[in-house]
Order: structure tokens, then sequence, then C-alpha cells
């Protein structure tokens, strides 16, 4: 009973986490996010388990996470305000040669982001760009200037 | 096969400068903002309050109480931590020791919820009644101390009771965190 709220309770925290340490613009994760991750969810794991090594342990522990996984994507289709929470919505960083400086500074983005993410769809300057969007996952959209 | 149900497809997705559909809410950002701010003020509050002990394994986390009589000088941990382990130290007074025993009565919250593993010494007897445990350890001269290594096995407040027969009780509130 007890590992089961435990890992209700870790999996919900750890999305507040996620969530609260922003989102970083990229394709890839750096080294930087690997340690917040792999660092996270090593510290989570031990409680969650507790003393209890049993099969038994892990497979409701386990279906407790998918249960509360599949909760949490309803909640999100059926109400689109909690989904703006768990997962924040698109923002603009770039429109029509204008920089969005107060997304830029409260998300802690540089035009370097926003470039490197240009040249990888083979834009040479960023007066190319028309818009440009940090999207949920953290990946930076590129909408070139026609 | 029957056909899936079709809707036409609606312009849902707020637009920038009526062109490019994004679906950015800058008001509910400029909110979340605010409250990652507030996030980031109670964090490290509560770190520090963790390294004060506040929520066990620190000095404001370890407490000292003695009886009055001089019997008994308990050291341990006011505030635990679920499963996790800590000792609790006894130091006998001079009151404790008759013929060459103490005897020291401890109430069951000891074993019931604090999780009690391991006695040094181990007591020469140990007898059960009156919702506790009474310990018998061979003593032949001052100091004499006697250690509880204690892993708690709930979260929740809990009082434990103890005495030396014939001497004060000492009651000890002690928080065990989740």
């Amino acid at each position: 009973m007890a590992a089961v709220l435990r890992a209700l309770f870790g999996y919900c925290f750890l999305i507040f986490m996620v969530r609260i340490a922003g989102r970083r613009p990229g394709k890839q994760i750096t080294p930087f996010e690997f340690v917040l991750i792999f660092f996270i969810g090593g510290v989570t794991l031990t409680p969650m388990v507790g003393d209890d090594r049993s099969l038994s342990n892990a497979l409701c522990i386990i279906m407790t996470i998918g249960i509360t996984h599949s909760l949490i994507a309803w909640l999100k289709q059926r109400f689109p305000a909690f989904g703006r929470v768990v997962d924040g919505t698109p923002l603009l960083l770039l429109a029509k040669g204008e920089w969005q400086v107060e997304t830029m500074r409260r998300m802690r983005l540089q035009d370097d982001d926003v470039m490197a993410l240009a040249r990888d769809q083979g834009l040479q300057t960023l007066e190319e760009i028309d818009y440009a969007v940090l999207e949920r996952n953290g990946e930076i959209s590129i909408i070139k200037a026609s | 096969m029957p056909a899936q149900a079709t809707k036409p497809v609606e312009d849902t997705i707020a637009k920038v400068n009526d062109e490019v559909a994004v679906g950015s809410d800058l008001e509910f950002q400029r909110k979340w903002w605010r409250f990652t701010r507030l996030v980031w003020i109670v964090f490290p509050l509560i770190v520090v309050a963790d390294l004060l002990g506040c929520f066990g394994r620190g000095p404001l986390a370890n407490a000292r109480i003695q009886t009055r009589d001089g019997s008994l000088d308990v050291k341990y941990e006011r505030i635990e931590r679920f499963s996790s382990p800590s000792i609790l130290r006894i130091q006998f007074g001079p009151a404790a020791i008759h013929d060459g025993k103490i005897q020291l009565w401890m109430d069951e919250s000891l074993i019931r919820s604090l999780g009690n593993q391991r006695i040094i010494p181990q007591p020469a007897a140990s007898a059960i009644g009156k919702n506790g445990v009474l310990y018998t350890f061979d003593a032949t001269a001052l100091p004499a101390a006697s250690a509880f290594s204690l892993e708690p096995i709930k979260p929740g407040i809990f009082h434990l009771r103890m005495h030396v027969p014939g001497c004060e009780e000492l009651n000890l509130t002690i928080y065990v965190m989740p």
C-alpha cells in the first residue's frame, strides 16, 4: 500500500520538478540534462521501492505509474487548462524580426540558441527567420521568411 | 468494416499576427513564471531547513533530556526519518544502579513504532509487561551507558516513555518524517 502511494507521489513530484526546471532547447539531451534526469531518477528510486524488493512490489509500482501516466494523459485531453500546467504552451521567441524579450529572458534563452536551430534548417542569418517558437518539448521551430 | 467518424478541421489553435497557428498563451505563461519564482524561493528555504535538521539528521533534530533525579540522561533525535537508522543513547546516573544492576523500563512504542533493532550492550535480561519491556543490565561502576539502535517503521508522532523503577519517568516525543 505504502509503496503504491510513494510511487504515485514520486511520479507526480518528478513531473512537477521537471516542469519547474524548465525547457531547454535542442534536439538532443546535453550532458547537463543527462545529469538531471539520471540523478533525480536514481534518488527517487530508493524511497519508492523501500526495503521491499519483491516482484509483487515492483509490479504494483509499475502498474501505479502506468495508471497515473494514463490518468494524467486523459486529464490533459479532457481539461486543456490542466494540459497547460503539465506541458506548458508553445512560446513565441521571434516574430517578424522582433525578439520577444520577456520570453527569451524568462526561458533563459539567447539568440545563439535560435540561430543554432536555424542553421540546422540551412538558414544562414536571423533575417531569414519569420517566426521562432519554443515548443512544449523544448525544441525550437523555425518558420522561414517567405 | 465501418468507416471511422470524422469531423471538419476547425481553427482552434491561437494564431500569431493572424497567420501562424502557434497556440501560445502568454497570460498563462506569465502566471506560471510567477509561480516558479515562488517555487525557487521556497525550495532553497526547504533545503536550508533540511540542513538545519528540521526534517531530521541535523542540529535542530538532536535533543537531550534528563531526569531531575539524575537517573537518566538521554540523547536522541527528536526528528527521525522513516526507515532510517538512528541511535538513542542513555547515560545512567548513580540513582539508577542497584546491587550491580540497572533496570530500565521502556514502553512498547520503542519496538512497535520506533523499530528498535539492537541494544548495546545486550541486556542481561528482558521481561515484557505493563505495555513495555523491562531491561536489566549488569553494571559495576559509573559511567554506565547503553545505546538503542532505532529504525522507525512508520511515520508519525510517537511518545516514548522510560524510567528506572522507583525513579522519575521521562517522556520523549519523537517525530518521524515520511
